[in-house]
Order: structure tokens, then C-alpha cells, then sequence
């Protein structure tokens, strides 16, 4: 194998190569990246056995081959290294990365040994506008569960259904649903449950890029083509819960309120919660909502009004204020909308600039102490 | 003096008053009723057994099988005492393989109770109805009925009030009858049971099921069991028994027996628990059914009338047995990494462990787990020993010392400061067994203390002026929340959160009658269940406490803890504030930053009784500048 490229491209594309790589595992070999010498391009993949990733990326190739290198030091090496043209050849079982004034050797590991990444097969590929696709991202993901004693909600659910698809995430505490039009999905129906972690990468490879990227729902897996790289991940065993039956249609209570407002002043109440629950008590009289906690453990109470438009009877609601807070930063415009019901039952949020059918949030409320 | 015409005469009791006395030792409680008629059931060869109870067995309890039955000239005799058709002579006895003999059963339970026995054996063409209240025979007459026996027990205990006075609350006595039932169920895993209270159907299983798959619907719906069998030249094992990660902090969910009878027996439930070794957490114990079989002649279950406790000839055999076995078993499992400390295996020897307590008499006993495989003299010591390891309150220590009660956790004693209790003379190369009593922190200000490290994911190191404190981060934690949640309790303001998804779980017998025994108080919580019909309960909201904790295994955990800790006389809310911290409070193992380490410290300060966690383990130890100097022979 050798082959040579700026140090520049070499040293990007390993950055985000990197982002897959454990950094220590059960199964040393992981740590590694395998560099696969082909004609005129290097393809370098890394994987944890849950997301792999291989990038591809033009350049000279003198004679092709592989090495599977430690990735970690891989990459100091080459990000330490002045801007110039590297030659990377291997010899027996080292390779070796030359510069205009020096070298550096580091063994390799059979390449052989390094997993077998998932196959793509472009055929069964569909076209996803690239705003769309991380919108939905970065909209759901946040809901997720962490707790690995129900794994179908550690993932996100992405349902795909005649013209229209969307990703669903929930703890069991909030949910969040965000859905967009495709035309291209051809009657396609598909719901599977993906791992938030490669979720959350994608934005990272379509940033400014691509218009469309294409995405290939696989029995066990999933795989994201974003052109020079290929993203996959296994995907999660569901059952997913019935979402669907608990989204409230007959809220009967309506406030209308200012995103900026309220948000700040959930964050500024909240730091006098109890830090265990982080309860606000919401109380909704007329035209106005008055926040308000207290904290026994520091002799604390914190209130402020800010006004509103509501619709219906006067309630009190208790929430989890980083539930509220986190939910309002996914909405986009300055109002926003709280559809509520009874004080322990799910209040549906979204915001006045678009239509619930297309983003919402629900939020359990915390049953407020007598 | 007593006149001669008052004089007692020395005279046999009437039979009418040998029976109700009898009954006192057989008849302990519903539940005994209950287990005598279904094993008499079982002895008639029955492959069907139908069970009635209700008001918890004080109204009705109504036993149909589909076994031999009693012909009309025998049924009179069997309301007889110690009339029996399952033992002979004396000699019968040595071999018995039938659950009854002491042929005491049914004329106590007719003694003290309204029983109507309806029996046709299979060639009668009719049934038999007789018919005995307070142990007199009333009426006796043939009728048409199904082959099998029909006994019906009403008003149990009615003619002797102080019996029933001294039944516990009725939810008790039917948490008693479900774990008895659910005990001949797996017992008798061939025999189709059903079991119905107040007309609800609890359980209906079929005959002739595997063992596993009545264990699993009887203990844990939807878990994942192990069946493992064997034989050695004492004792045949078959058992089915749940990965680690079931263990419960009872032994309610062990179920053991011997030649198909149920049994109590400390040791071999030691022997289950001792077989998952290091896989268990501490203060926990496995769940599953120990099926064992031993020659006849080797067993005595003669022992009380009951027949709960036996005399094993072989006790030590068999509990090697039981032990490898299951040891085996989960390893072949590799439910999770088999790890040995030093003084386990059966290559220690006895000679060793002795040795080493003359040397350091009074310590380490309590440390070293004696091999099950090289010793197992005394077992009643031993499992003592096991229990409650001596040396952990050595009164030779200073007196100013803070005592705490091992169950409660409370302070019970409270005196000043004292040095670190080494003993003069202690060897350097081991440091004494740390008693269980604790020195009171000094009344520093807790902003004070600072945080020097962690250790091990679970120890965390803090000082003021000289004095280093190592504080154990779960035990603390729970301190914490448990004061905490005591308080909430009692102002009635636990924080629920409401759940998106409703969880339904199907409780086991024992579990839901505790359910419905402490529904008050779990909704009083923080959570929101309720009934469902069957064993089905739904969680609607849990503690926020629990953060985002699977409500299922919660609620099980909680529900068992109340079980045992209700069991151990303590206080209920106590034991619900007891169970929410233990379950909400950071784990071993969890890392914790800086920031939350030295939180947690300051707030654990801040308790009433920071010494100790709930279940009385200590909180933290305090090792001085003077202690670690004499370790080190610098004084």
C-alpha cells in the first residue's frame, strides 16, 4: 500500500472518523481505523459494532492495499504535522507516514482481524431532503430515554407512511414528533427504531453540503449515504409504544404565551426548585400565568406573573422545569402554544408558526403536593 | 387444702377437647387448613385441585379435587383422630411418601370450624355428604356429586374466639394462603390448580406443565428462568431459579422442598443463595424453586406437627450439592463473570481459618465465608455466624462510641468522640476488622469538610482538620433521601410524575395481595396504581424521586421490601420511606463529580441520624491521624 494526500484533507477526514471510535473497548481492535488504498481514492472505516462510518476521499494512490491503524494516534500524529503533501507506504507490518523531513512507523494490525462493515445496496435507497432529514434530528432526539431498562425508547422512532414521514422520540415523561412531506417515499411504510448517537451525527456530515442525501432502511440496520461518507447503524428491537393513543385530541385549555418570556422566566424560578424534582407550579387565572416554586432545603421561593392569552378554566399545573425549558428551545417562533386538560394529564405544546400535526411536544405534568 | 369432693381427677380428656387442642398445633391459621386439605387431595391421587377461599379462609375455605374419594363406611372414620389410611406401624414412618400421616388433620379442622365433606370414590354410583360442626358429627347422608372429594370449611375458628382473635389482619392471613398455594403449585407442577379468592380468578394452570413454565407464571411473568438438574448419590435436584438480576431482599420468593413437600430450611436456602456466590448484591436473595428428592428414610418430618421444618440425615451433602449445582449452572449461564475472593474456595481449609482466628481472635470471623465444601459442622452456628458475624460489637472497644441498631438504623446509644478503635498489639499486615459502631462526626461546620477523592466508584474521601472520612456514597445517599422522603410522607408532598405511558404489570400472588394490603400508602407515595382485574395492576405515575427507573421492577422491589420489612415488625411508612431510598439512592458504581460528591456529603451531615443508612449499615468510617500512625508503628 502507499499512497499521498495533504496533510489538510488527510487530517479532517480522520477527525470525523473519529467520532465513531471508541475510545477504549472491550474489543481492542476497535480503537483502530482501516485505511483501504484503492484506485485513486482511500476509503478509512471505523466502527463501534453499533455505528460504523467509512469516508471516502480522492487521492494518489501508487499501489493499492490496507492497514488497520490505531486511530488515536493516527490522527495526533497527522494533526500535529505542518501542512504538506504525506506519503503513507507500508512495509511488512508497519506502515509508514513519510514528510519532507522525517518519517514516522507505526505497526499495523492484520486487517483481516477489523469487522466486516454492513453492505450498502443503493437499490433499495430513497432521496431525503438534507433539511428535512436534520430537523427532524435535531427536533426529537433530545426526548429520548437514557435508562437501558426499556431499550425501544433509548431510540428514535422513524415512521414512513404514503407521502409523509417522522421521527418520534419519548421518555415516558415528554414526547416529541416532528413530521415532514416526501414525495419520494413511493408508499413506502416502514417504522424503525434508530439509536439517537447516529442521529445525532448525520447533521454534523450535511452541514452547508448536500440538498439531499440518501438513506436505505435495512432489516437490521440503517445507512446514510452523505455523499463521501456512509453512516450505519444497527438499529433497535422494538416494540414501540402506542404513541398515537396518547397524544390528546380534546384538550379543552388553551395558553397562548411568549417563548422568550416564559422560558426565561422558568429558568430563573427553577433555580430555586428542589433539585430533585425541579417542580414550577404553573397557575393560570385570566390573562395571566404566575410561576412559582419553593425550595425547603434553602428557605427559597421564587415567583414571577407574566401575562397570556388563555382559553378556559383557571388551572394549576405542576411541571419539571427542564422538561419546559428544553422543549420550548425546539420551538421555533416566539409563540408558542400550551393545549391543556386536566393537572395530571399530558399538556400538548407547539408553536404558533407551525401546525401541530407537523411538531409538537407533550409534557407530563408532576402531581403537585396537597 | 383442697376439699376431697373438689379434688381434680386424674382423667383422659373427651375426644371433642383432644381434637380442639390438637387443632391449636396443626391448625395454626387458615393457611394450615388449606395446606392440610390440599395435601390431602394430592395424597388421593388428585391430578385436579380446585381452591376456594374467602374473607382470607375466616368464611369459607373450599377444597374440590378429583382424587379417590372416601367410600361411606370409611368416611366417618377419617373424622376420627389419628385415623389415617397412609401409614401402617412404625416402620411406614421411616419411608413415608405421603404428605399426611399423623392422621390429625381432619377431625382438628372439624373441631374448630362448620366442614361439609362431599366424596364419591370412582365405583360408588353415589356421593357421601357428611356434615361436622365443632367436631360433631351432624348429619350424614348419600348424594349425587362427581367423583373426588368436596371438603368445605365454614367459619373457621368460630368456637374458639382467642384463635381468632389472634389471626392477623385479614390481607395478612391471605398473603399467607397465597404464598402457601403458590407453593403446592410448583410443588406439585404436574397438577392442574386453581386458585380463586373472593371469586377472583388468581391462577389457573394446567396439568402435567413443565417445572420452568410454572415457576415463570407464578413468580415473574415474562422473566427469564433457569432450569438445571442433577443427581448425586444423596439427593436428586431439579430447580428452576431466576438470573441475579431477580433477586429480591426476602427469601419470599425461594421455594424449597423435599420429596415434594415444602419446607423451611435456613440452610438449604443458604445453600441456594450461597450458590450465586458473588453474583448477588449484598442483603439480597435469588428467587426460583429448589426441587429435591431424598431416599424416604432420610428425612424426618416428624419434627412438628406443621411438617415446615425437617431433619435431614445428610444436611451437609445436600447442601454441597445444592451449592455446585447451582454454582454450575449459572456459570454455564455466564450470567456475568464468576469472581472468587480469597477464602471462598473449598481449598481453604479448616485448619487455616482456625488458625488465623487464634491469632486474631475476635476478627475477620465474620469476613471469611467458610467453604460450604470443607465445613459444615454445626450448621445451626454456622448459619448464625453467616447471619449476624460476630465480632462487630466488641464491647472491649472505648466506650464513647455511638451504637446503632443493625435493623433500624437508628442511634440507640449516643456519646462523644473516641479515637479509631484499634487494638493495642493489632498486626501490621491487616488491618483490624472495622466494628459496626461509629464514631460521631465532630460538630464542624460542614462547609469544612472537603472532598480528597473517590474511590472505587462508590468510596469517597473527605477531610476536616486531621480526621479522614471515608463515606460509603449509596449508604449516604440513601440517609439522605430517606429522611427526606419520611418528612415528604408526613406533609403529604411526594412529588408524582404522571407517566405518558401507563405501565401494566402482572403481580405475582403474594405481591398483589401486598398490593392490596398497602394500596394507601403506595399512592400516598407518589404513585398511581390501581387494580386491573386478575394479578393486573397499572402504573400511572411514580415518585419523581425514582427519576426515570423502569416503574415495573420498581413497584415489584417496593412491593416485596414491604412484605419483608412488614414481616420484620417495622414500622410501614418507615419501610416505604426505607424502599424508595434504597431504590432512588446513587448506586455502587455510579460516578459521581465533584461537585454532587462534596453535595452529597454536606447534605448527609445535615441529617438527623447521619451514621447510618436505613438498614443500619454505616454511612462512614473516620480513621484520625494517631490511627494511621500506629498502623504504620510511627507511636
Amino acid at each position: 500500500m502507499k499512497f499521498s494526500l495533504s496533510k489538510s484533507k488527510f487530517s479532517n477526514c480522520l477527525q470525523s472518523i473519529l467520532q465513531v471510535v471508541p475510545s477504549k473497548s472491550t474489543l481492542p481492535i476497535l480503537t483502530n481505523v482501516m485505511i483501504e488504498a484503492l484506485d485513486n481514492k482511500l476509503k478509512i472505516s471505523a466502527t463501534d459494532l453499533d455505528i460504523s462510518i467509512t469516508v471516502n476521499i480522492e487521492c494518489g494512490v501508487n499501489k493499492k492495499g490496507s492497514a488497520v491503524l490505531p486511530a488515536k494516534i493516527l490522527f495526533e500524529i497527522i494533526r500535529e504535522l505542518p501542512e504538506s503533501e504525506i506519503t503513507v507506504e507500508a512495509t511488512n507490518s508497519r506502515v509508514e507516514i513519510k514528510i519532507p523531513n522525517g518519517s514516522y512507523k507505526i505497526a499495523s494490525v492484520s486487517p483481516e482481524d477489523f469487522p466486516k462493515l454492513p453492505a450498502v445496496n443503493t437499490k433499495k435507497e430513497i432521496k431525503i431532503g438534507a433539511d428535512d432529514l436534520v430537523k427532524m434530528i435535531k427536533k426529537t432526539t433530545f426526548a429520548c430515554s437514557t435508562d437501558e431498562t426499556r431499550p425501544a425508547l433509548n431510540g428514535v422512532l422513524w415512521q414512513t407512511k404514503g407521502d409523509r414521514m417522522q421521527m418520534v422520540a419519548t421518555d415516558g415523561h415528554r414526547l416529541a414528533k416532528m413530521s415532514v412531506e416526501n414525495t419520494k417515499l413511493k408508499g413506502m411504510s416502514e417504522d424503525i427504531i434508530i439509536p439517537p448517537k447516529v442521529l445525532n451525527l448525520v447533521p454534523r456530515f450535511v452541514d452547508g453540503g448536500a440538498k439531499e442525501v440518501g438513506v436505505i432502511f435495512g432489516e437490521n440496520n440503517i445507512i446514510f449515504n452523505l455523499e463521501d461518507t456512509i453512516l450505519t447503524s444497527r438499529l433497535i428491537e422494538g416494540p414501540y409504544p402506542n404513541y398515537e393513543q396518547v397524544i390528546p385530541t380534546e384538550n379543552d385549555k388553551k395558553l397562548i404565551v411568549s417563548r422568550e418570556e416564559l422560558s426565561g422566566a422558568v429558568r430563573r424560578v427553577s433555580i430555586l426548585s428542589n433539585t430533585l424534582t425541579h417542580q414550577v407550579k404553573f397557575s393560570i387565572q385570566g390573562g395571566k400565568l404566575t410561576l412559582s416554586t419553593s425550595n425547603a432545603d434553602v428557605g427559597g421561593e421564587g415567583k414571577e406573573v407574566i401575562s397570556c392569552d388563555f382559553q378556559g378554566e383557571n388551572i394549576e399545573i405542576g411541571y419539571n422545569a427542564n422538561y419546559v425549558v428544553e422543549i420550548l428551545s425546539k420551538m421555533d417562533n416566539d409563540e408558542v402554544i400550551f393545549e391543556l386538560s386536566q393537572p395530571i394529564s399530558a399538556g400538548v405544546i407547539y408553536s404558533s408558526s407551525m401546525p401541530k400535526e407537523d411538531f409538537l411536544c407533550l409534557v407530563m405534568p408532576l402531581r403537585l403536593a396537597e | 387444702m383442697i376439699s376431697p369432693a373438689l379434688k381434680p381427677w386424674i382423667r383422659p380428656l373427651p375426644e371433642r377437647l383432644v381434637n380442639k387442642i390438637a387443632a391449636g398445633e396443626v391448625i395454626e391459621r387458615p393457611a394450615a387448613v388449606v395446606k392440610e386439605l390440599v395435601e390431602n387431595s394430592l395424597d388421593a391421587g388428585a391430578d385436579r385441585i380446585e381452591i376456594h377461599i374467602e374473607k382470607s379462609g375466616s368464611k369459607i375455605i373450599k377444597i374440590i379435587d378429583n382424587g379417590c374419594g372416601i367410600s361411606k363406611e370409611q368416611i366417618e372414620i377419617a373424622f376420627s383422630r389419628h385415623a389415617t389410611s397412609k401409614i401402617y406401624n412404625f416402620n411406614d414412618l421411616e419411608k413415608l411418601v405421603s404428605y399426611g400421616f399423623r392422621g390429625e388433620a381432619l377431625p382438628s379442622i372439624a373441631s374448630v370450624a362448620r366442614v361439609r365433606m362431599i366424596s364419591r370414590p370412582n365405583d360408588a354410583e353415589l356421593a357421601t355428604e357428611i356434615i361436622y360442626e365443632g367436631g360433631v358429627l351432624q348429619s350424614k347422608q348419600p348424594v349425587a356429586a362427581p367423583p373426588g372429594t368436596t371438603v368445605e370449611v365454614e367459619n373457621l375458628f368460630y368456637n374458639t374466639p382467642a384463635r381468632r382473635k389472634f389471626l392477623k389482619a385479614e390481607i395478612t392471613e391471605s398473603r399467607h394462603i397465597s404464598r402457601l398455594v403458590t407453593a403446592l403449585a410448583i410443588g406439585r407442577y404436574d397438577i392442574a390448580f386453581t386458585f380463586i379468592v373472593n371469586n377472583k380468578n388468581i391462577f389457573s394452570l394446567p396439568s402435567k406443565e413443565k417445572l420452568k413454565d410454572r415457576v415463570t407464571a407464578l413468580l415473574s411473568p415474562g422473566r427469564e428462568f433457569i432450569a438445571l438438574s442433577g443427581e448425586t448419590d444423596e439427593v436428586k435436584v431439579e430447580a428452576v431459579i431466576g438470573s441475579p438480576d431477580m433477586a429480591q431482599s426476602t427469601r419470599l420468593g425461594q421455594y424449597i422442598f423435599i420429596n415434594g413437600r415444602f419446607i423451611y430450611s435456613p440452610s438449604l436456602s443458604h445453600a441456594f443463595m450461597s450458590g450465586y456466590g458473588e453474583l448477588l448484591p449484598r442483603g439480597t436473595y435469588p428467587v426460583g424453586a429448589l426441587l429435591l428428592r431424598v431416599r424416604p428414610d432420610e428425612i424426618d418430618v416428624n419434627v412438628h406437627p406443621s411438617k415446615t421444618e425437617i431433619k435431614l440425615a445428610r444436611e451437609k451433602e445436600i447442601y454441597n450439592a445444592v451449592h455446585r449445582l447451582i454454582k454450575e449452572a449459572l456459570r454455564q449461564e455466564s450470567v456475568v463473570p464468576v469472581f472468587l475472593p480469597r477464602g471462598i474456595g473449598p481449598e481453604q481449609t479448616e485448619k487455616k481459618n482456625n488458625s488465623h482466628q487464634e491469632r486474631f481472635p475476635g476478627y475477620g470471623k465474620g469476613k471469611i465465608i467458610p467453604g460450604p465444601m470443607s465445613r459444615f459442622k454445626v450448621n445451626k452456628d454456622f448459619l448464625r455466624e453467616l447471619y449476624h458475624p460476630s465480632g462487630v460489637e466488641d464491647t472491649s472497644l472505648d466506650s464513647n462510641i455511638v451504637r446503632v441498631d443493625k435493623t433500624t438504623g437508628e442511634i440507640v446509644e449516643n456519646q462523644a468522640t473516641v479515637s479509631f478503635p484499634g487494638k493495642p498489639g493489632a498486626s501490621l499486615d491487616r488491618l483490624p476488622e472495622l466494628p459496626r459502631v461509629i464514631q460521631k462526626m465532630p460538630a464542624a461546620e460542614p462547609e469544612e469538610i472537603s472532598l480528597t477523592g473517590k474511590f472505587a466508584d462508590l468510596y469517597l474521601l473527605c477531610k476536616t482538620g486531621d480526621k479522614l472520612y471515608i463515606i460509603d456514597q449509596h449508604a449516604a445517599h440513601e440517609r439522605i433521601l430517606y429522611e427526606d422522603m419520611l418528612r415528604r410522607l408526613d406533609n403529604h408532598a411526594v412529588v408524582a410524575q404522571q407517566l405518558l405511558f401507563p405501565v401494566p404489570v402482572e403481580l405475582s400472588p403474594e405481591q398483589l395481595a401486598c398490593f392490596e394490603e398497602f394500596m394507601d400508602l403506595i399512592n400516598r407515595s407518589g404513585f398511581t396504581v390501581s387494580a386491573f382485574g386478575g394479578r393486573m395492576v397499572n402504573i400511572e405515575a411514580v415518585p419523581t424521586i425514582l427519576g426515570r427507573k423502569d416503574p415495573e421492577i420498581i413497584i415489584r422491589q417496593i412491593l416485596d421490601d414491604l412484605a419483608a420489612l412488614k414481616k420484620a415488625g417495622q414500622d410501614i411508612k418507615k419501610a416505604m420511606a426505607q424502599s424508595l431510598a434504597c431504590r432512588a439512592a446513587v448506586m455502587a458504581g455510579d460516578r459521581l463529580s465533584d461537585e454532587e460528591a462534596l453535595g452529597l456529603v454536606r447534605q448527609l451531615m445535615h441529617c438527623e441520624n447521619p451514621y447510618s443508612c436505613p438498614h443500619g449499615r454505616p454511612t462512614f468510617i473516620k480513621v484520625s491521624r494517631e490511627d494511621l500512625d500506629r498502623q504504620f508503628g510511627r507511636c
